[in-house]
């Protein structure tokens, strides 16, 4: 009973309605796709949707022509046998035209870097196409000089050389897409389409070959397969759309994130500006009056008065100090400052006597192990506020009668700077933690070191602004060692 | 020694500076401004030797008054010390590119600036 119903309903898909229903389906969704295509390609002007366009745009004209005939022919009370028409003639060679054009707008995306043999190969398939389009329309003529009778299109050899473009046109793609599957995105989906499209010329050909077109069912049997190829290339298409659309919301998305943390970032910047401003102000007048005090240029002062000032003086230096330090951390945090790198010899830098004054003040002997001359390619003002960093850590972190070592190397590849001391070193698990941002050795509750704790994360990034690298040895109670390398 | 002669314009809006470099300038003759504008016009009619101008400024900022001595035709010769609490190495280079003869990063010393003014007023 079913089996027979089957039958039946191939049956009627070979007859003129069965027909005129099928390219009625094809043509309607064919038709959604296409506004889809078109309307995308006009978005975003991409040459693949404008292949597709075209591509589609074919199948829908063929599609539309079809039908045209058919319900001419349906509706308009002449009875003539679809089969036995001239209509599959003129059917394939729309479809095929429509194949060449389709099939390579899906292969796009693998020629995307070689357009010009992707443009010769859709010449070649025209011209394959043109010559068989020629040698069917000569066959033909002479099968209808040479014989009066309804010519049965079926039988007609020039049907084979259509099926067998249209298979070629089918499967070449597989071939293409399986050697590059991992360049296409959708890959397995175009090619079950392609295969499944490929299935009606292939049972049409067989139909031809084997039961000279006359295996009716065959014919039947042959119609859904288009159908569905085309209903898998509409999901392969509409995802491809729909992919592109998230990936456009993802892009906002990100684009706005981005503007957010910009503005975040300029806010930062302009904080840091007002706060350099209003802390610096107040702190320029403390300093030029305690220094025109002390040098009694406003009255003379005694010597306990003297002591205060000096005092005084000590502690607004060292406010201003760290003021300068965390101005310094978030502009090179803000990636603001930028190097500017010279051949100097850093030897004069390094000698200078006002640098090491603090520490002489506290009794420690500054050792120096410097070669006459050292010229190094490196920002001379950021080198020396790391060495500055390290040398006024080195004296705050050695107590009296200590020394501390500066030397200098060259090697073959690298510079090491070195400052090391006999003071009271670090322990081992704090020897990480140094160079985090407002890090003290130490417990903090006990502190026994002034500083805002950023003097090593500064040096640490003013190093990796070098391109340098920075390593620290240290044996509690014996000594730290602090070695940076630059690249020469 | 310092020439008393010599005439000073102190651009400051923080009057406890300004009153400060009344003190450490004070051999000199001395103005007192406390914005661009005002700069400016004060320095058009007494045509000051020199100009310590403070960068952060209300209304003009001290580049810009900079800016307009260097393009004035009678005050263009005009020794100009700026003095900002911008730390930038870029701050510093436009302030030598609007065309400062020198440049101070606040919080300074009195004798730093005594000093440079002295060593601008001997040119």
């Amino acid at each position: 009973m079913l089996l027979e119903n089957i039958h039946r309903f191939f049956f009627f898909l070979t007859t003129n309605e069965g027909t005129l229903l099928k390219y009625f389906l094809e043509l309607t969704i064919l038709s959604t796709i296409l506004y889809m295509i078109i309307s995308e390609y006009i978005r975003s002007r991409e040459q693949e949707m404008k292949f597709l366009a075209i591509g589609f745009g074919l199948l829908v004209f063929e599609k539309f022509t079809v039908t045209f005939f058919l319900w001419y022919h349906v509706f308009g009370n002449i009875p003539i046998y679809i089969a036995n028409s001239r209509l599959p003639l003129v059917d394939n060679c729309l479809e095929i035209l429509a194949l060449i054009l389709f099939s390579n707008a899906f292969l796009y995306p693998l020629f995307r870097n070689r357009k010009k043999i992707f443009y010769s190969k859709i010449l070649v398939e025209l011209f394959v196409y043109l010559v068989t389009l020629m040698s069917v329309a000569i066959t033909w003529s002479i099968i209808l000089s040479t014989t009066s009778n309804i010519v049965n299109f079926n039988l007609f050899k020039g049907n084979l050389l259509f099926f067998g473009l249209k298979l070629y046109l089918l499967i070449l793609p597989i071939i293409y897409i399986l050697h590059a599957k991992k360049k296409m995105r959708y890959a397995n989906g175009i090619m079950f389409g392609f295969l499944l499209y490929s299935i009606a010329p292939m049972i049409s050909l067989i139909n031809v070959v084997f039961f000279r077109g006359g295996q009716f069912q065959l014919y039947g049997i042959v119609h859904p397969f288009p159908l569905l190829a085309v209903l898998l290339f509409t999901r392969v298409v509409y995802l491809k759309l729909a992919d592109k659309l998230t990936l456009q919301e993802r892009l906002k998305v990100s684009e706005k994130r981005f503007l957010e943390a910009k503005e975040i970032n300029k806010l930062k910047d302009e904080f840091v500006s007002v706060v350099s401003h209003e802390l610096k102000t107040p702190l320029t007048s403390i300093k030029l009056y305690l220094s025109l005090l002390r040098k009694g240029e406003l009255g003379s002062v005694n010597d306990d008065q003297a002591k205060a000032i000096s005092i005084l003086q000590e502690e607004s230096d060292r406010l201003t100090n760290m003021v300068n330090d965390v101005l310094d951390l978030s502009k090179l945090e803000a990636k603001k400052s930028e190097i500017f790198k010279e051949n100097v010899n850093i030897i004069d830098m390094l000698t200078e006597n006002p640098h090491y004054k603090l520490a002489e003040k506290k009794g420690i002997r500054i050792i120096k192990h410097l070669p006459q001359e050292m010229t190094v390619t490196v920002d001379l003002a950021k080198f020396r506020q790391i060495f500055l960093n390290l040398l006024s850590n080195a004296v705050k972190h050695t107590s009296e009668g200590g020394w501390i070592r500066i030397s200098l190397a060259k090697k073959e590849k690298t510079w090491t700077f070195t400052v090391e001391d006999n003071g009271e070193g670090i322990q081992k698990e704090q020897i990480p933690l140094l160079f985090k941002r407002f890090y003290q050795a130490g417990d903090h509750m006990t502190r026994k070191h002034s500083g805002t704790g950023l003097g090593l994360s500064i040096v640490k990034e003013l190093v990796n602004l070098h391109d340098g690298r920075i390593s620290v040895d240290s044996e509690p109670g014996k000594g730290t060692r602090f070695i940076i390398e630059f690249p020469l | 020694m310092a020439d008393s002669t010599k005439k000073i314009l102190v651009v400051e809006d923080e009057k406890n500076i300004a009153q400060a470099h009344s003190i450490i300038l004070r051999d000199y003759k001395l103005f007192f401004a406390q914005d661009g504008e005002e700069a400016l016009s004060l320095a058009e009619r007494h045509r000051p030797d020199l100009i310590v101008l403070d960068l952060m400024l209300p209304e003009r900022n001290g580049y810009d008054v900079c800016f307009h001595i260097r393009q004035h035709p009678e005050l263009k010769h005009t020794k100009i010390v700026m003095v900002t609490a911008k730390t930038l190495n870029a701050d510093e280079e436009k302030g030598v590119f609007v065309g400062a003869d020198h440049y101070i990063r606040k919080p300074f010393e009195p004798d730093e600036l005594r000093e440079s003014v002295k060593r601008l007023l001997s040119q």
